[in-house]
């Protein structure tokens, strides 16, 4: 290493060399599998509106994934501090190395991305733009290295430039922000363009300049002291000791404080925000209704979101997450209760919570309900008639084998099993898409496939699962009957309905199948995972 | 038949010939131990000898690949409750749940074990100065393991388990740790085991010591007798022969010239005869620290 | 390397400044550092005869060592009459101690002049002088009026 530029150099390559590949990987993985998945619209990339709106949408993530990888690679500037090099030198070499490596990797998958759909997508405003924006990200990383509110304020700033983007494409008109028309590509980067650009490169520069020398001395010229205001708040309110009946009660109380609520919160916070778009969007009657009967099945994908986050036991976190793992901490591990206890503990205050949520739902369904009847606003058919009344005890059920899912998997404390699970459901919708594009397969054939195949999955993993558990004697004889039992009741219902009405298919009870042998999996399987994750 | 079992129950732990391994690397290779019960034992070994391994099976987090492993003569994989719920033990990392109040921790640590000591565990809050409102997270790093001392120390577990108790700690709170585990070995009955560099303190407090090294036990036994069983011994060679001398009980030898300095096990009765038999002559010979016998037996 | 110096003063000893270090940085036993220290203060008279050790588990406490270290060391210093143990009272110095007090203090020197005089061979400073160098230190600290004792 002969000079600083081409240590810094070798070391950015050096640390960053898969994260920049998966930087390059990922700006072309969504198109690949949207278009994918909508055959109609790879076909003519051409001057559409929608193209355009694609490309616009597609290269500001992309920009996005690549501007994180590339600054992600980057060692905390705060360990240069002790180098005999100028604060100038930092962050001109850093800044330089950024926007090089985004220039390259955002304009080679711009490029692919081009020549696998003969796409007429400009190229050199969205780079320039790309790497205008890796330069003013990186100084809000510098920025949040010793001050959040001055991260908050430069990260506003930069979002805000951002509609620069939009604007040069014409996308940025009132009225019809959602789905604007007659927008154009970005063909001609013109000279108040590059002023533009220029001037905020300039300015990322002089405000990265000030912010690193702050941080190499310490000083902060404002901190938002908002956290540390709360927790004296807190700590003046706080309990001296709480006082538990039980370990179980202890157990749930943790749950709760730890995960339980944030996850309620988040809940709570998605309605208020989709109440907020349908009071801005439309306001009819039939939207309403059409949002909260989707909400009522998407509230499962929170779930599976929850229960991978309710098996968070702490990682070995002496100070801050330095080893992001899934492995169940010290502490806990040690508690003097069997593996199975402490798994069903889990399981039930994710239960409750996600019941809590559901009822949530619920009500606030059933208030609008009773006010659009009264009112006689009521839509004809609210859910989808394949459904019928199912929908209610639909949603719980697949609320409770999406959490319960999210919970086994994650509980066993392996990052990769988490990451598999989810490369697994990605690869297969991935595989499935390009089968109907190539027209392997009918859309419907695949559909019944899918369905048939989940069915078949989710009876096999919950059985399997009771096997498991009672051999390695998890489980004791009269739990797993317990279980067994619920499970065949609930399994008959359904197949008596199938019997009984003629006239549906039976993907829909494949589905139904697969979602209640899922609901029951988790009582088996969170033990297993749970002595898994222990005992290594 | 009968005297095996008395001989179980007066031991604490039994780990009978545990190997284990992580991948190709080889943490643990067919070691044995017994830890009597009512005694400090310590465990010794640089960093990445086992030592937390062995801790981990001990407390059933680990199963062993081959070999057994009895606490209070349980399985402790398979019996998490008796066993654990015996036992004191505060980790490495000293691992707590980051976002309780030190009172909330508290609370929630009594409702695992029945046998919680709620006036003892005020006092040990009062003695360590450990503020019950504050978040474990935005304690110090000695208030830490302050903090994790009290919720392994409050339930009076018949086995104390420390792992590296003192690393990265100062003075003050490594006495602090060493007064828990004096006090707790002056309770009738209870066993402290503990791993941990810092010899001055295994040879302060420890009864009984083990060495442990690549996963094997090196040398265990009571440290009197340890001390006993080492001198460093200076001879000078007879004659201009520039070679060191090698006779039966020497471990380690350094000098130059006539002169070594050569590290003996063994009593002195043992070692004389032979190293006069090498035609060495014994100019000086003394007593050895547990640091210089450990450096001696790792090197060796 | 961490070194405790321990007052073991306390109102009801009565006695003057009892003192023990323990330290690990020669290889002695910590259990023959608390005999030794224990005898060279019954020998130079600032433990007297009927004067009560400390408890067991105090005095671990307080030099940071195991109470079964402490418990051997007294039962070494009992067997060696020393010290006796009342039942139900405590470890009290005997009274055979002061007959053994001229002896043991006579031993504790000579094996400080050992010491000296192997330092001296080392340094090739011969017998002689060494007595010189006493004579001269010893009215040297005669004239300055310090009579007290330096511990070590």
């Amino acid at each position: 290493m002969k000079s600083i530029p081409m240590a810094f150099a070798w070391e950015f390559l050096e640390h960053g060399k898969w994260l920049m590949l998966v930087g390059f990987a990922q700006p072309l993985l969504l198109p690949l599998f949207i278009l994918a998945a909508l055959p109609e619209l790879g076909t003519s990339l051409k001057d559409t509106s929608i193209s355009i709106m694609l490309h616009v949408f597609f290269t500001l993530l992309g920009m996005f994934l690549v501007a994180v990888c590339v600054v992600g690679s980057r060692e905390p500037v705060t360990r240069l501090g002790a180098l005999p090099v100028s604060s100038r030198a930092i962050v001109f070499w850093y800044m330089v190395m950024s926007m090089v490596a985004m220039v390259t990797l955002f304009g080679a998958s711009l490029l692919t991305l081009r020549a696998v759909y003969q796409a007429d997508w400009p190229l050199l405003g969205p780079v320039l733009f790309g790497m205008t924006m890796v330069a003013g990200f990186q100084v809000a990383i510098w920025q949040r290295e010793h001050s959040i509110g001055q991260f908050v304020c430069w990260f506003g700033g930069m979002l805000l430039f951002g509609f620069w983007y939009l604007w040069r494409h014409s996308a940025l008109a009132f009225g019809n922000f959602m789905w604007p028309k007659g927008i154009q590509y970005w063909h001609d980067v013109t000279l108040l363009d590059s002023a533009m650009m220029l001037t905020v490169i300039a300015g990322s520069f002089f405000v990265g300049l000030r912010s690193v020398a702050q941080v190499r001395c310490g000083e902060t010229y404002w901190k938002l002291n908002l956290s540390q205001w709360l927790e004296k708040r807190s700590y003046r309110s706080a309990q001296a000791l709480p006082r538990f009946s039980s370990w179980s009660h202890a157990h749930q109380w943790y749950q709760w404080q730890q995960v339980g609520r944030y996850v309620y919160f988040c809940f709570i916070a998605c309605g208020i925000m989709m109440s907020v778009g349908w009071l801005l969007d439309n306001r009819e009657s039939y939207s309403l209704f059409n949002g909260l009967v989707v909400s009522g099945g998407m509230i499962s994908l929170l779930a599976i979101g929850a229960g991978i986050i309710f098996a968070f036991h702490g990682t070995k976190d002496t100070y801050g997450m330095t080893n992001f793992d899934l492995e169940l901490g010290n502490y806990l591990a040690t508690r003097p209760k069997t593996s199975t206890s402490i798994a069903h503990c889990v399981l039930r205050s994710l239960t409750k919570t996600l019941l809590l949520i559901w009822l949530t739902w619920a009500a606030v369904f059933a208030f609008n309900f009773t006010i659009a009847w009264i009112l006689g606003w009521l839509p004809n058919s609210l859910v989808p008639n394949e459904l019928g009344w199912w929908y209610l005890p639909g949603t719980v059920v697949s609320l409770l084998a999406a959490g319960g899912v999210g919970v086994s998997v994650s509980l066993t404390g392996r990052l990769r099993l988490v990451l598999g699970l989810f490369g697994f459901v990605f690869g297969y919708v991935l595989l499935t898409a390009l089968l109907e594009v190539n027209r392997l397969i009918s859309k419907e054939s695949m559909s019944q496939i899918s369905a048939i195949l989940f069915g078949v999955v989710g009876t096999f993993a919950t059985l399997s699962a009771l096997y498991l558990a009672c051999k390695n004697s998890l489980i004791s004889a009269r739990q797993a009957v317990v279980y067994c039992c619920v499970w065949a009741i609930l399994e008959a219902v359904v197949v008596f309905e199938w019997i009984t009405i003629a006239n549906r298919q039976l993907p829909a009870y494949a589905i139904a199948i697969g979602l209640i042998s899922l609901a029951i999996l988790p009582w088996p399987a969170t033990p297993l995972a749970f002595a898994y994750n222990r005992v290594r | 038949m009968i005297s095996s079992i008395e001989a179980n129950r007066s031991c604490v732990v039994d780990v009978a010939s545990v190997t284990r391994k992580f991948g190709d690397k080889i943490a643990l290779d067919n070691l044995s131990l017994s830890i009597p019960r009512g005694i400090v034992f310590g465990l010794i070994g640089g960093n990445g000898a086992g030592k937390t391994t062995l801790i981990k099976h001990i407390l059933g987090m680990y199963r062993a690949h081959a070999g057994t492993v009895h606490v209070f003569g349980r399985d402790p994989v398979a019996d998490p409750v008796g066993v654990l719920g015996r036992i004191g033990y505060l980790s490495e990392d000293r691992d707590l749940p980051n976002w309780m109040r030190v009172g909330e921790l508290m609370g929630y640590t009594e409702a695992f074990f029945p046998s919680w000591d709620r006036r003892f565990a005020e006092e040990l809050c009062q003695q360590f100065e450990l503020d019950k409102r504050t978040r474990v997270r935005h304690l110090s790093r000695g208030q830490r393991a302050r903090a994790g001392l009290l919720v392994a120390l409050a339930h009076r577990p018949d086995l104390l388990v420390l792992d590296e108790p003192s690393s990265g700690l100062d003075p003050v709170v490594r006495r602090d740790i060493l007064g828990a585990i004096i006090r707790t070995i002056a309770d009738e009955g209870r066993t402290v085991l503990f791993s941990s560099h810092l010899l001055d303190e295994v040879e302060r407090v420890a009864d009984q010591i083990a060495i442990i090294h690549h996963g094997r036990i090196l040398l265990a036994g009571f440290m009197d007798e340890i001390k006993q069983q080492h001198s460093r011994v200076t001879v000078r060679m007879s004659g201009n022969s520039n070679t060191p001398p090698t006779f039966a009980g020497m471990l380690a030898c350094e000098g130059s010239g006539p002169d070594w300095t050569c590290v003996c096990s063994g009593q002195e009765d043992q070692w004389r005869p032979t190293v006069e038999g090498v035609g060495a002559e014994i100019i000086e010979h003394s007593a050895m620290t547990l640091d210089e016998i450990f450096v001696a037996r790792v090197r060796g | 390397m961490l070194y405790y110096c321990i007052n073991t003063r306390d109102m009801e000893y009565g006695g003057g400044q009892v003192q023990i270090h323990v330290s690990t940085d020669n290889g002695t036993a910590i259990y023959l550092q608390i005999v030794n220290q224990i005898k060279y203060l019954v020998a130079s008279g600032r433990l007297a005869a009927g004067e009560e050790l400390p408890a067991i588990r105090v005095l671990a406490e307080r030099l940071v060592v195991n109470p079964n270290t402490v418990a051997r060391a007294y039962r070494e210093l009992e067997q060696q009459g020393i010290v006796e143990k009342r039942r139900t009272a405590g470890t009290f110095v005997s009274d055979q101690g002061s007959p053994l007090a001229r002896r043991e203090r006579v031993k504790i020197l000579t094996a400080r002049i050992d010491l000296l005089l192997a330092e001296a061979r080392q340094m090739d400073i011969s017998i002689e002088e060494v007595n010189k160098l006493v004579e001269q230190r010893h009215s040297a600290l005669q004239s300055t009026g310090s009579s007290e004792e330096k511990d070590r």
